[in-house]
């Protein structure tokens, strides 16, 4: 209890301080907002004012403009009314019953008296994600609850029934003093919403708050000296069309430090024409002090202390009043930019389309590169569809797609002449979300290779009942058995604990025991899998070499050969669970480490889990014991003891906030005994810098026909050290031959952007947003976008010519069209050029060389091999081989052995 | 083995006999096979063992050997043809059903072995030859083959066939004498393609002109002789190129870049051995079983089994065997 009271203070209070996940400052400084303002809580009793509380509050939101959907802004606060009675979710419809929080929430519309009434911010256009937050009634029955007697409150709002729908809807019943918020959607639509939602609720709102993506209504807590932060996800039209928030939907968000209902106990304010209580329903002069005592309540709770759930707090003070008069009046209003979504392209229509196929690690960039093509209207609609790179590298072969975004060169390089032009230097991160001994989020994780193979090989048991029996199966006995001496998760590993001192052991929770990653294939797991395998600690260990503590790896596992595009899941241990615990697992038992580690489909689904910090791990057994039982995910983990860790794109940790693990670089220690602290290794995080001195280690390799990074140079080099061990570099695949005149152009178009303007950080249209290090001169990668430069015009060109990447050059003039050149390069119409020509007719077996892009690999002076071509064109030769002759040696072979039986057959007979 | 040696008796022939012949006949037929096992007990006690032993041996060994590969150039010349024939109609019948359905493949991945084209070529006595798949050793006993790199006939670019000149039926044994001009028809599930032949090129020759956009053209590939070659011993590829006269059907994506080296020209395809180290085991347990067999029951019950099992086995090791030869001949 105790820890997750701190916990939830936590959440605000020791937040971003961004030092750890250094590339998730804010890049447009304008874009930040600060603002202070003097709120007070004001009785008035017998017509004096009788002033009970005042405070100055200053809010600070990192950043406003440019926001995209789902992205995290951190909003700051200080001087706010200390909070009680808290609780640990801080997004939940419980959270609402807290006392002074502070209320960050998205409305609709502009906080000013100049636009018309109808795009003006209100508490009906605010979002709230369960119908409760957003109705009162008395339960009790008494008449005059706090919110009707909110001196503030203009005299409708202080009749018996505020905004009830006429007739009740069907469902709802009739109660005392209702008080609705309808929730006005963007369309015009009003939903009144009421108890359990029964007058009808928007679609995107749900009646309770355990629905997996938890709403964005932050009832946010203010520490002993009234400070506390938040992160506060926007949301755009794209997740929640009612609130319905765009570029050109204007939306506020509304900062409401509640300080409880300024009470005007007997009815009778009249400091504006139309306050108080219509005069036939004020309350009559001997319920006034009673009245007046539950209004003015102070709070229930003290200031810091943890809603067990048995007391009731003081309605007066609660978030559950956020709309109230006097409450909603002290709103600090931020008027948010939502940027141009991606999904603007949508309705251009612009006669082209330009697809991207693959990288989901390059989203965050098309999205803000998009519309700068699709609102041009002399340009394109250039498309990113996701999937995963191998797949978008295997289309590009087969010639099903033109274009396609990778992190790796391609295992068989290209079968048709393919630029590999790169378009943005970015790597993967292990996001984590991992509370402290004091509760408070740990913000300073530092990770090496070992600790990743451990997460990815399934080593932890992840069981604490020992329900993975290892040793009584016989045929396991001897490799398995050890495993029973693993940990039995990451918190509990004294690798772990010396590398991070002061996190404590988690509570057997199963997130800590895998490393949350996609089951797709990816380039991403490519390059996690390749650091692990240049490391020589990880891959001993992988090996079979225990670590130091005697950690083994589970024999699964043992010589698994890295690096892979897809992490097997290959343990096979069934658990055995206690009975009746999980019924899901007693009655169909299946492998329990598969479960635990349990790989969801996509990247971006890792980036949602790790944001809300929902547990993927499938051990969950729902409706246990009914017949529809079956296994679920964990789901959302308690703030104060979360733990988990994932594998996501850098760019989807800046934009979305999460946390992301410093990489271990360098390890001067010689000594391989057990270590208790990180002295002697160094540890790299991703910021700008780090992925820079990684970057300087790219080194061109003209067989591959792209950079790689030398991952044995970067662990031993003295710049190594702060090198981000995870930086990927990201490419374009675009081929040099086959695609129509059209189709090229416009690809040579989107390189020459990306190898030049596109290369600008910041938020705007067509800048690289944070996560993506410019391809720029003074990153050093002025190599890099020169290439791509140049790779335009050779795409542009469409000769079949590739430039070499350490020295290109531009393509040459064209020849003139002979008839042999055309016999090399016949235009295929369905883009799969090459095959079939007549020279793979023809020479069969032989070199096929000028459908592939060997160009680049014969180092001559000129990358354009395939342009002088051959001058004669003949038939090539090709013979049998000594197999051809095989009928004429069996025939031959043959009558030998008739005549040698013929022989022996008549010195038998002779004998 | 002893089966094949010993001389061909049809198994209708002793179930005629009397029961009395045939208990003779057992006990002749044991009688020789005590002397086959031991031929020095019967050759008398002072003939000099060894000598008679090799001699034996080495007499039966060949006799075995010669019987193998004389079955081997049966196989090769006219079994596989009778196979060849069998699975054409097979394939025919699916192939007709497919048109009729519209479901036969336009494109894309195939999956090898499919049947994808009729092919009418009435020069080189080609009719309504069906066209599968892949040119590896194994698709092409069932017919000529489609290169899977390549266009399907009729579709716009350049479409590759190969075909066997001599094994299985050698369909395209006689596409080197097919003159400028002759016609070629293939009928796919986009319609009828009328080419007409316009050179046949061995090494050495000049390419055809180039193909423009949106133009066709069918190349067949087998294997050719020169001299004492000719016809069972060939040894280099010779190809016939043919335009196609009319539009083109357009060709849908998706088709391979590459194909295995065992589906180019002239390769043998080496998974051939995989299932001949499964036969040739089998027909060394067929081998000893037949002549534990003859010493137990005697000729005529061996016979009457033995005969179809020892087929079946030289057949399959033949036929597997014949998959490691090069592709076209």
């Amino acid at each position: 209890m105790n820890r997750a009271l701190r916990a939830t203070l936590a959440i605000g209070v020791a937040a971003f301080a961004v030092g750890g996940s250094g590339l998730a400052t804010a890049v447009d400084p304008p874009s930040a907002f600060a603002q202070t303002e003097t709120i007070t809580r004001t009785h008035l009793v017998d017509g004096a004012d009788q002033l009970v509380d005042k405070r100055t509050v200053k809010v600070t939101v990192s950043q406003t403009k440019n926001l995209r959907d789902r992205q995290a802004v951190t909003v700051t606060w200080t001087g706010a009314h200390p909070t009680g009675g808290l609780v640990a979710d801080p997004n939940s419809a419980a959270a609402a019953m807290e006392e002074y929080p502070v209320v960050v929430m998205q409305c609709r519309g502009t906080d000013s008296t100049s636009v018309p009434a109808a795009k003006r911010v209100s508490p009906k256009t605010c979002w709230t994600q369960t119908p409760g937050e957003r109705f009162q009634y008395s339960q009790s029955g008494f008449l005059y609850p706090p919110y009707r007697m909110d001196r503030y409150a203009p005299t409708e709002d202080r009749a018996f029934a505020v905004d009830q729908p006429d007739p009740l809807p069907t469902g709802c019943s009739p109660v005392a003093v209702p008080h609705w918020v309808p929730f006005v959607a963007a369309n015009g639509t009003s939903y009144p919403g009421g108890v359990l939602g029964c007058g009808g609720l928007a679609p995107e709102a749900a009646n309770s708050a355990d629905s997996l993506q938890p709403g964005n209504t932050t009832y946010g807590v203010a520490d002993e000296n009234g400070d506390g932060s938040a992160k506060f996800v926007v949301q755009t039209a794209d997740t929640n069309a009612s609130l319905g928030c765009s570029a050109t939907v204007a939306c506020t968000l509304e900062v409401i430090p509640i300080m409880g209902v300024s009470c005007d106990a007997a009815g009778t304010a009249s400091d504006a024409p139309d306050r108080g209580m219509a005069t036939a329903q004020r309350p009559s002069a001997s319920l006034v002090s009673t009245i007046y005592d539950q209004c003015s309540k102070t709070g229930h709770f003290p200031a810091g202390a943890y809603n067990g759930g048995s007391e009731v707090p003081d309605l007066a003070v609660s978030g559950q009043l956020w709309w109230a008069s006097s409450n909603w009046q002290n709103r600090i209003s931020v008027p948010l930019t939502i940027a141009p979504s991606a999904s603007v392209c949508d309705v251009v229509d612009n006669a082209a389309t330009v697809y991207l196929y693959g990288s989901e690690a390059m989203l965050q960039a098309t999205q803000q590169w998009g519309p700068h093509f699709c609102l041009d209207r002399s340009l394109f609609v250039l498309r990113h569809v996701q999937t995963s790179e191998p797949q978008a590298k295997n289309l590009l072969n087969v010639g099903a797609i033109q274009g396609a975004l990778q992190g790796a060169p391609p295992t068989t390089p290209f079968a048709h002449p393919t630029v590999q032009a790169p378009v943005a230097v970015t790597g993967f991160a292990i996001a984590y979300s991992i509370d402290g001994a004091d509760g408070t989020a740990y913000r300073n994780l530092k990770l090496n290779a070992r600790l990743l193979a451990k997460l990815l090989s399934e080593s932890y048991r992840s069981c604490a009942l020992d329900c993975l029996d290892f040793t009584s199966k016989p045929s396991q006995k001897s490799g398995f058995a050890k495993l029973a001496t693993n940990p039995i998760d990451m918190s509990r590993d004294p690798e772990f604990q010396a590398l991070n001192p002061g996190i404590p052991v988690t509570n057997y929770l199963q997130s800590a025991a895998a490393l949350a990653v996609m089951s797709s294939d990816s380039d991403v797991m490519h390059a996690l899998s390749s650091y692990i395998n240049a490391d020589p600690e990880a891959r001993d260990w992988l090996n079979g070499v225990p670590d130091p503590w005697g950690m083994v790896v589970n024999p699964a596992y043992k010589h698994i050969a890295l690096p892979v595009d897809n992490w097997p899941l290959l343990d096979t241990h069934i658990a055995h669970l206690g009975t009746g615990a999980n019924l899901c697992l007693t009655q169909n038992p299946v492998p329990w480490l598969p479960l635990v580690a349990a790989p969801v489909s996509n990247p971006a689904m890792v980036a949602l889990n790790m944001q809300f910090d929902i547990a993927n791990s499938q051990t969950t057994c729902k409706d246990n014991g009914q017949q529809n039982q079956k296994l679920t995910a964990v789901g959302r983990q308690a703030p104060g003891e979360r733990f988990l860790i994932g594998l996501v794109s850098l760019a989807d940790a800046a934009r979305y906030q999460v946390d992301t693990a410093q990489l271990q670089s360098h390890n001067t220690n010689t000594d391989t005994g057990t270590f208790d602290d990180a002295s002697g290794r160094s540890f790299a995080a991703p910021t700008p810098a780090g992925l820079q001195a990684a970057a300087r280690f790219l080194t061109p390799e003209d067989t591959l026909g792209t950079w790689k990074l030398p991952y044995d140079e970067m662990r031993t080099a003295t710049t190594g050290a702060k090198a981000y061990p995870g930086t990927m570099l990201m490419s374009a695949d675009v081929p040099t031959s086959g695609l129509n005149k059209g189709d090229a152009s416009r690809y040579a178009t989107f390189l020459r952007f990306a190898g030049g303007p596109g290369q600008v950080t910041g938020l705007g249209t067509g800048q690289l947003p944070p996560g993506y290090l410019p391809l720029t001169s003074a990153n050093g990668l002025g190599a890099l976008s020169t290439y791509t430069r140049i790779a335009a015009d050779h795409v542009q060109r469409q000769a079949g010519t590739v430039p070499l990447v350490s020295d290109p050059k531009e393509p040459p003039p064209l020849p003139s069209r002979s008839p042999i050149t055309g016999s090399h390069r016949p235009t295929q119409p369905s883009g799969s050029a090459g095959a079939g020509s007549p020279g793979a007719a023809a020479t069969g077996s032989a070199s096929r060389a000028p459908g592939t892009n060997r160009a680049s690999k014969i180092p001559s002076p000129s990358p354009t091999t395939s342009v002088a071509a051959a001058p004669v064109a003949q038939t090539g030769a090709l013979t049998a081989g000594p197999l051809g002759l095989a009928l004429p040696v069996l025939a031959l072979l043959g009558f030998l052995s008739l005549g040698t039986a013929a022989w022996m057959s008549g010195i038998g007979r002779r004998r | 083995m002893t089966a094949v040696k010993d001389a061909p008796t049809s198994a209708e022939v002793a179930s005629a006999e009397s029961p009395a012949r045939r208990r003779g006949m057992r006990l002749a037929a044991a009688r020789r096979v005590r002397r086959l096992a031991l031929p020095n007990r019967s050759a008398g006690p002072r003939a000099p063992r060894t000598r008679s032993v090799a001699a034996g041996v080495t007499m039966w060994i060949s006799l075995a050997l010669a019987g193998i590969l004389g079955w081997t150039a049966l196989y090769a010349l006219a079994v596989s043809a009778l196979q060849e024939q069998h699975n054409q109609s097979v394939l025919y019948s699916k192939l007709r059903e497919e048109l009729a359905l519209a479901t036969a493949p336009l494109g894309g991945a195939i999956t090898p072995g499919d049947p994808v084209a009729l092919m009418s070529m009435p020069s080189a006595g080609l009719r309504d030859v069906v066209v599968v798949e892949g040119t590896a050793s194994g698709d092409l006993t069932n017919g000529p083959g489609h290169r899977r790199d390549t266009p399907l006939p009729g579709q716009a670019g350049i479409s590759v066939v190969y075909g066997r000149a001599t094994l299985f039926g050698g369909p395209f044994g006689d596409i080197a004498s097919s003159a400028v001009g002759d016609p070629i028809t293939v009928t796919s599930g986009q319609g009828v393609a009328k080419y007409r032949v316009i050179g046949v090129r061995r090494a050495g020759d000049p390419f055809p002109p180039p193909l423009t956009a949106g133009k066709a053209r069918l190349t067949l590939v087998t294997a050719d002789g020169s001299g004492w070659r000719n016809g069972w011993a060939s040894n280099h590829v010779v190809y016939v190129d043919a335009d196609l006269q009319g539009t083109a059907f357009p060709a849908p994506s998706g088709r391979p870049a590459t194909v295995p080296t065992a589906e180019m020209a002239l390769q043998g395809d080496p998974s051939g051995l995989y299932t001949l180290v499964f036969w040739l085991p089998l027909l060394g347990i067929i081998a000893v079983l037949v002549v534990w067999m003859s010493q137990r029951w005697g000729g005529w019950p061996t016979w009457v089994i033995a005969v179809p099992v020892v087929l079946a086995g030289l057949w399959g090791v033949t036929e597997s065997a014949v998959r490691l030869l090069p592709n076209l001949l």
